[in-house]
């Protein structure tokens, strides 16, 4: 069984009034890449500050390599790369101060790599962070977070405004981590194609709450988008077993469902319709219906 | 919002309103203070310059923060300010505001005091100076994007509008400029708008200088300067020490070195006029408050933008222990500070004798007066305009005090300076993170020790004029101070708990600060024998009022690692 490397247990936070983080669990286990997507302000950046250490669990349980990240930072720290949403680094520094400065605090900086990644990103060490695009920052900060070969990378909305190039570069950089180390990354992102190409397990937040974790084949498994049309008129959507989000409307629909397969036909058959196609939904679909604004989940 | 004007308006009300309130409260109780204590107009009209007049931070807020604190220098176009107005209507609605708040806040508490305790203040001189103080810095802040120049600019703005409030003519509570002056601070404040309109257009289509950015001279001599200091990778400590030296300890020993060069320059160019000498004399007193403020401050490099306080994700996801970063962050901004204050010490000793021939025979005469700022002494540098005597006599104290001490008195002092300068800077940081992570609780803690100091003091100022029940009033005065002891104590093991708790200090950093606070116990006790103090003649209360002081030290070393974490964990 591969070893435990982030383990959260219940936790509960909320900033003022506002419940930023309900009960939350969250697991990652060695050599894995675990992709956080949610809407804005679901709590993914809210999680993973807590990975880091830098809030405190209100209640619940938070773990990194076995050590809570508020008591034991340099433990924690030491064995994590990250590259922070906003790639915040100091603007009076050039590339190569950072490389340096970020050098002595990780005995394990594999120079190699960090010239090879250097040279791939044609970055100039004698550039200012002030001066570099966003781009550009990101990269001198991939290569910063990725250069000691961290046991655990975190990555925060990796390709959030990045151009093509970039955000190639970054997902290699998470490929490369997983396939010639065997090292466990957790990226957060919008980005759900991207999400989908990448991980291995998926976990979606929203409001605060998991709505669904699990690996991504047996996500994409569980949950698929089926047509069906019925002889009766209906004006609202038709109560269905399992249905999350329909689109369409009268006698068509077009539905987002969970559970058997079966199930849901035989509830679609008990009020006189039949399903035409039927297929695996992709992940943005899964994300709209159990994240998005939409009105029939009530309705069934 | 009705108009773009008022929309900027309500901005700036909305970034500066606690501290306009903040600045109100301090600004009527230190002036009730003044009036009741007999200090008198002047010390009143001080404190009220000193809350709205200088030190005013609103467009330091808008832009990002303070000087040395990672602030974007030049007009806050990056905050979102392409907005739909005219360049004119942007910046001067907000200089407005700036200038008005000042002069309004102003007006607003020298009619109090004066209402409240029947002595006039004076109102429309020190409006004026205000307005081109507030507008002067304002253009100097938003009209560039070159810190030099700011550096430069501020510290003219600074010398400028002492000198003019010093030419004035102080016949409290009035307070008149001559029409030149007057005519030299309304040309300050049109210039300092005309100037920032321009600099901010100029921003505004495309600063050249920023498209060219470090690709000169300067460039390549920053370059250099930086490969003078690498940062070395061979520990975390050593990087450690590097960043916080890079990152702000290098500019504090640079302005202090700059501010020690134009020492012996002032006095140099000075020679025969008033004016000048004024102006020297100003560098020189207003060095030491000024760096202390200034350069004294936020050694956590906590960053600001809009009115957010904010710690820095990069700093505090180092794999680094947080006692050892605060203190590492704490030691450098005072190792720094002291040696900016050390230069600018030194220059201002070794400049002085080329002041020399600016005293009379009879000024001199007084620099030996056994009183420091004696009635004799003032007499003659208010008749004669001769305030160099005054750092004479300065001198002239210093060396009996200092030069008579022994060896290992004198030690001890240089000691307790450095242990007084990093406790300075150590609270300072901590009462900053503390501000940041508890806003509410610590304003209110602040208030209510900043209240019940003013009681205390009104209640002390009663007692000697016999108003009022004087037991009453002795036993409040006596009791009152081993509250606030027991509270602070009862605080203080709090933290130490709950930094024991949460892993922040263990038993080696407890041992480290005990050790720092022995030495410093050591040093203070030396330093009061020195000054012929000796515990063995004071009572039980007043021996621990004496040591006192030293338990600071200690208190720092431990909340100051306790508020780090505290913003690192928040």
């Amino acid at each position: 069984m591969s070893r435990i490397i982030v383990d959260v247990d219940g936790l509960c936070r909320s900033f003022g009034g506002k419940v930023a983080l309900d009960r939350v669990d969250f697991r990652a286990t060695e050599g894995r890449v675990y992709g956080l997507v949610g809407s804005n302000g679901a709590g993914k950046t809210t999680l993973i500050r807590h990975l880091l250490g830098l809030l405190r669990a209100e209640s619940g349980k938070v773990r990194v390599f076995g050590f809570d990240p508020v008591r034991d930072p340099v433990r924690v720290l030491s064995r994590i790369g990250y590259l922070s949403e906003d790639r915040d680094m100091p603007e009076w520094m050039r590339i190569g101060e950072l490389m340096a400065y970020t050098r002595a605090f990780h005995p394990g900086w594999d120079e190699a790599y960090a010239n090879e990644l250097i040279g791939t990103f044609g970055l100039d060490l004698s550039t200012r962070i002030k001066e570099l695009s966003k781009g550009t920052r990101a990269q001198a900060g991939l290569v910063a977070a990725v250069a000691h070969r961290p046991e655990l990378l975190i990555l925060d909305e990796p390709s959030t405004g990045l151009d093509p190039v970039v955000r190639r570069d970054i997902l290699d950089a998470i490929v490369r981590a997983v396939a010639d180390d065997g090292r466990t990354v957790i990226f957060s992102s919008h980005l759900l194609e991207e999400v989908e190409r990448m991980s291995d397990h998926i976990t979606m937040i929203h409001d605060g709450r998991v709505m669904l974790s699990g690996e991504i084949e047996d996500v994409r498994r569980h949950y698929r988008r089926s047509r069906v049309r019925f002889a009766d008129y209906f004006e609202a959507p038709p109560r269905l077993d399992n249905a999350f989000s329909f689109e369409g409307g009268g006698r068509t629909w077009s539905v987002i469902h969970g559970g058997p397969f079966d199930e849901f036909r035989a509830s679609v058959v008990s009020l006189g319709g039949e399903v035409v196609d039927s297929r695996d939904a992709t992940l943005e679909e899964i994300f709209l219906a159990r994240a998005g604004r939409h009105e029939p989940l009530e309705a069934a | 919002m009705r108009s773009p004007v008022a929309a900027i308006l309500w901005e700036n009300w909305r970034l500066t309103r606690v501290e306009t309130a903040s600045r109100l409260a301090a600004g009527l109780i230190g002036g009730s203070l003044g009036l009741l204590n007999g200090s008198g107009v002047l010390f009143a009209v001080m404190i009220l310059l000193s809350q709205h007049g200088l030190f005013w931070l609103s467009t330091a807020k808008l832009n990002g923060g303070r000087f040395i604190d990672g602030y974007k220098p030049g007009f806050p176009f990056h905050l979102l300010y392409a907005r739909p107005v005219g360049t004119g209507v942007a910046v001067g609605t907000a200089m407005a505001y700036e200038a008005a708040s000042g002069v309004v806040w102003y007006l607003l508490t020298a009619a109090t005091l004066s209402a409240a305790f029947g002595q006039s203040l004076p109102l429309l001189s020190i409006a004026v100076w205000i307005v081109a103080v507030r507008l002067w810095l304002t253009c100097v802040q938003w009209a560039t994007h070159s810190r030099v120049v700011q550096y430069v600019g501020s510290g003219a703005a600074a010398l400028f509008l002492i000198l003019l409030m010093s030419r004035a003519d102080w016949t409290v509570p009035r307070v008149d400029f001559t029409p030149v002056d007057y005519g030299l601070l309304a040309a300050a404040a049109v210039l300092s708008v005309g100037v920032t309109v321009a600099g901010v257009s100029r921003q505004r289509r495309g600063d050249p200088r920023l498209m060219v950015a470090h690709a000169g001279w300067l460039g390549r001599l920053q370059g250099w300067l930086a490969g003078l200091l690498p940062c070395p990778t061979s520990s975390p400590t050593r990087a450690q020490l590097w960043y916080e030296l890079r990152s702000g300890g290098v500019m504090v020993i640079v302005l202090g070195a700059v501010t020690a060069m134009a020492i012996p320059l002032a006095f140099a160019v000075s020679g025969p006029i008033a004016d000048l000498r004024r102006l020297a004399f100003s560098l020189v007193v207003m060095a030491w408050p000024g760096m202390l403020i200034f350069l004294g401050g936020n050694a956590f490099g906590l960053r600001r933008n809009q009115g957010r306080v904010f710690a820095s994700t990069f700093d505090t996801t180092q794999p680094y222990g947080t006692a050892r970063m605060s203190w590492i962050k704490v030691l450098v901004r005072s190792v720094c500070l002291m040696a900016a204050l050390v230069m600018v010490f030194t220059s201002a000793w070794a400049s002085l004798p080329l002041t020399r021939g600016w005293v009379t025979a009879e000024q001199w005469a007084t620099v030996t007066d056994p009183y420091f700022g004696g009635p004799r002494a003032q007499a003659i540098v208010e008749a004669t305009g001769a305030e160099i005597v005054v750092l004479w006599k300065a001198h002239h104290a210093l060396r009996e005090a200092v030069f008579g001490m022994a060896g290992h008195e004198k030690a001890a002092l240089v000691v307790l300076v450095m242990l007084g300068v990093i406790a300075l800077v150590s609270l300072r940081a901590a009462i900053g993170a503390l501000l940041m992570r508890y806003r509410r609780r610590t304003i209110g803690a602040g208030a209510i020790a900043l209240v019940g100091a003013a009681m205390l003091a009104l209640l002390s100022i009663s007692v000697r004029r016999g108003i009022g029940p004087a037991a009453i009033a002795g036993a409040i005065l006596y009791v009152v101070p081993w509250i606030a002891m027991a509270l602070a104590v009862v605080g203080g093991g709090y933290v130490l708990w709950a930094a024991f708790r949460e892993r922040v200090l263990t038993t080696r950093h407890i041992a480290a600060v005990a050790l720092g606070s022995i030495v410093s116990g050591a040093a203070w006790l030396v330093v009061l024998g020195a000054a012929g103090v000796t515990l063995e003649s004071l009572p039980a209360t007043d021996i621990l009022r004496t040591v006192a002081p030293v338990l600071l030290l200690a208190a720092t070393g431990v909340l100051t690692p306790w508020a780090l974490s505290r913003i690192r964990h928040s």
